[in-house]
């Protein structure tokens, strides 16, 4: 591998573990901070790297878990995101941000989830699913866009879905228990709790990282 | 008083109850063979030499905690019947609904059931734990563990899905009203007065109608009150088998029913008597002739055999015996058991029908097989075998009791219900009610390829 594909592919790895707790300008300002004084060290500057973030609020209390993150993608680099390039430009130092600025940005973690879950269950049982939760959405107590979001998403197939919605941990766990109730009634509540459990073992074992917020959604 | 001419049937023979014959007269031990020969001993004015009630004193104590050890068994069965997700939460209820049920019922609940009763409706006296005699005192030991049965046997059915909270309250008005009420129609004249039931000529030596169809017909009003666990029914209306987690908890909650059914039954006798052997071999051969009958009734129906239904036929067949296994020849207690498993088993799959939820089967098997038990009482009744009379006075007890318990539970599981849902919300049904009313796992070290584990308990939120 020549050394730019090595970087590229360094830059993606970082770029896709902290993908799950950043978003937007946040991201772009810790990929900066990576490239800028971490790129050209050894894996173990991940380290101190991961130690900087600590301050952001999204990062707070989730240290071990980035860096289990990014060695988990170091060692398997799996999954990853593309390549940033385009999208970043020179280092600008990360401002302190006032507490409370930022949103809960759980909609990648949850969007781990949705994948998890089509990837678990049989695919003509996911689709009955998607028509039962579809039924469902309009009588659910949820912000108008987070619904949106949710029905274009259950609505489309494949490669097409994105979930991209600020939203917070109790209008994903109402969203999770809606999906929750919906298989026990289609398939007995024995089948939904394995379900369950599968979806979280397949997030625990594909994104490590996330186990943390996954739990926030249950 | 005036009895009726069916409570003296002409070959009631004196041996039969031997520890009444000791110190009550003749006419009196008539009446008390047919109604309940416990109560009229548990009166001062018929207290026996001071030797004897040492004996007695000592067997019903023993006899109490027996009792006491079938809180044990209904734990473990009912735990062993729920998901791992709600198995603390099921022994929760039973262990709470013995500890506050006991103090309710010794404080208000003993002195509506066994207290003075000029009306035949309520006793007026002996609240607050105010015995008249040493006697009195061993009275309301074996009498509150008798209560605490009759509440527990809801916990069981409405197992998974009902607030902790909510159901504690209910447990409380049950033994403190529900159960002593009734109770005083049947056995209230331990004192002076005696219930309407009872000058009618019911029978009901230990309790098949009066403690286990009433905490039958409270669980049957509380599954109509909850619904069924979110799942249970398809689209079609047909039930999902929703398996328990610990087939063996079951059986040792059944082994220690059993058990403690000796205690239930030979205790019931409130005395040190030789009448116990035969109370205690008719429970006995009830149970196994239960077991039997659900096993015949499973083969029938083309059903596997699994370990819930020989555990229940054999409960069957206890919980009808009850009523009337002082009064019956041991042939009789084995007809008697063997149809109470048939029934157990026929019952489940009518309320299957009907879309009730039971979880652990409380209703066929106190409820079905106690209503069976206590016209058999009648049917079999040692020297009046197939009295009509007698039958239609059980069965007018037996639905009495239905009336009684099925409306005054539905009162109150609706009441509670209107102030703060009884039932667990989607969620609560979801994480399992482990976590969600105790912030605990049932087997913390287990099931790491569970959604709900031990870690998850560190982040988990309301």
């Amino acid at each position: 591998m020549s050394a730019e594909a090595e970087q590229t592919l360094k830059r993606r790895i970082v770029f896709t573990a902290l993908a799950d707790y950043l978003s937007g300008e946040s991201l772009m300002q810790a990929l900066n901070l990576w490239e800028a004084n971490y790129a050209a060290k050894p894996v173990y500057a991940l380290n101190e790297f991961v130690g900087k973030l600590g301050e952001h609020p999204a990062i707070a209390g989730k240290r071990k878990d980035v860096i289990r993150t990014l060695l988990s993608l170091s060692q398997n680099p799996v999954g990853l995101l593309p390549n940033p390039t385009a999208q970043h430009t020179s280092f600008k130092p990360v401002a302190r941000p006032e507490p409370g600025v930022y949103p809960e940005r759980l909609d990648k973690v949850f969007a781990h989830f949705l994948t998890a879950l089509e990837m678990v269950m049989p695919a003509d049982e996911f689709v009955t699913l998607r028509l039962s939760f579809l039924l469902r959405l309009n009588d659910m107590p949820l912000n108008p866009t987070l619904k949106a979001r949710l029905r274009m998403w259950f609505d489309s197939e494949g490669s097409d879905r994105t979930f991209s919605v600020v939203c917070n941990a109790p209008e994903i766990r109402r969203v999770v228990n809606q999906l929750y109730v919906a298989l026990c009634e289609q398939y007995g509540p024995v089948q939904a709790d394995d379900t369950l459990a599968a979806t979280v073992m397949w997030l625990e074992r594909k994104h490590p990282a996330c186990v943390r917020d996954i739990r926030r959604f249950l | 008083m005036h009895w009726p001419a069916l409570l003296f049937p002409a070959d009631i023979r004196p041996d039969a109850m031997p520890m009444i014959r000791r110190t009550i007269p003749p006419t009196v031990i008539k009446c008390a063979v047919v109604v309940t020969p416990m109560l009229l001993w548990a009166s001062p004015s018929v207290a026996a030499p001071e030797a004897t009630q040492s004996i007695d004193t000592v067997w019903i104590a023993l006899a109490a905690a027996l009792v006491f050890f079938m809180q044990a068994g209904f734990a473990l069965l009912e735990s062993g019947m729920a998901r791992s997700k709600n198995a603390i939460n099921v022994i929760m209820k039973n262990y709470a609904d013995v500890c506050l049920g006991s103090l309710v019922f010794c404080l208000v609940g003993f002195g509506l059931m066994f207290g003075t009763n000029p009306t035949g409706f309520w006793g007026t006296d002996h609240f607050w734990l105010n015995p008249n005699a040493q006697w009195d005192w061993t009275f309301v030991l074996f009498q509150t563990m008798f209560a605490a049965t009759a509440a527990t046997i809801a916990s069981g059915t409405m197992a998974e899905r009902t607030r902790f909270g909510g159901y504690l309250i209910a447990a409380c008005f049950i033994m403190g009203v529900l159960y002593p009420v009734f109770g005083s129609w049947v056995w209230g004249s331990a004192y002076h007065g005696s219930g309407w039931l009872a000058q009618l000529g019911f029978i009901d030596f230990a309790g098949s109608t009066v403690v286990h169809s009433l905490g039958a017909w409270v669980a049957l009003a509380g599954a109509l009150v909850v619904g069924p666990r979110i799942g249970r029914f398809d689209a079609d209306g047909k039930p999902r088998r929703i398996a328990g987690h610990n087939s063996s908890y079951v059986a040792m909650g059944g082994f220690i029913l059993w058990l403690g059914w000796f205690g239930f039954n030979g205790g019931s006798t409130l005395a040190a008597d030789v009448a116990i052997g035969l109370i205690n071999l008719n429970t006995h051969l009830s149970a196994c002739a239960g077991a039997a009958g659900a096993l015949l009734a499973c083969r029938l129906t083309g059903v596997k055999v699994r370990v819930e239904h020989v555990v229940n036929g054999s409960l069957g067949g206890l919980v009808g015996i009850t009523a009337g296994c002082a009064t019956m020849d041991p042939l009789y207690a084995i007809i008697t058991g063997f149809v109470a498993g048939i029934v157990v088993v026929l019952g489940s799959r009518l309320l299957l029908r009907l879309k009730v939820d039971d979880v652990v089967g409380a209703i066929p098997v106190h409820g079905f097989a106690g209503a069976w038990g206590t016209l058999a009482a009648g049917l079999f009744y040692r020297g009046d075998l197939f009295s009509v009379e007698l039958v239609v006075v059980q069965l007018t007890g037996v639905l009495v009791c239905f009336v009684w318990a099925f409306v005054g539970a539905l009162i109150i599981y609706g009441l509670i219900n209107a102030v703060s849902p009884l039932r667990a919300d989607a969620q609560h049904e979801q994480r399992g009610l482990d976590i969600t009313e105790h912030g605990e796992i049932g087997y913390p070290e287990f099931g790491s390829n569970k959604a709900y584990n031990s870690r998850t308990l560190e982040v988990i939120e309301p």
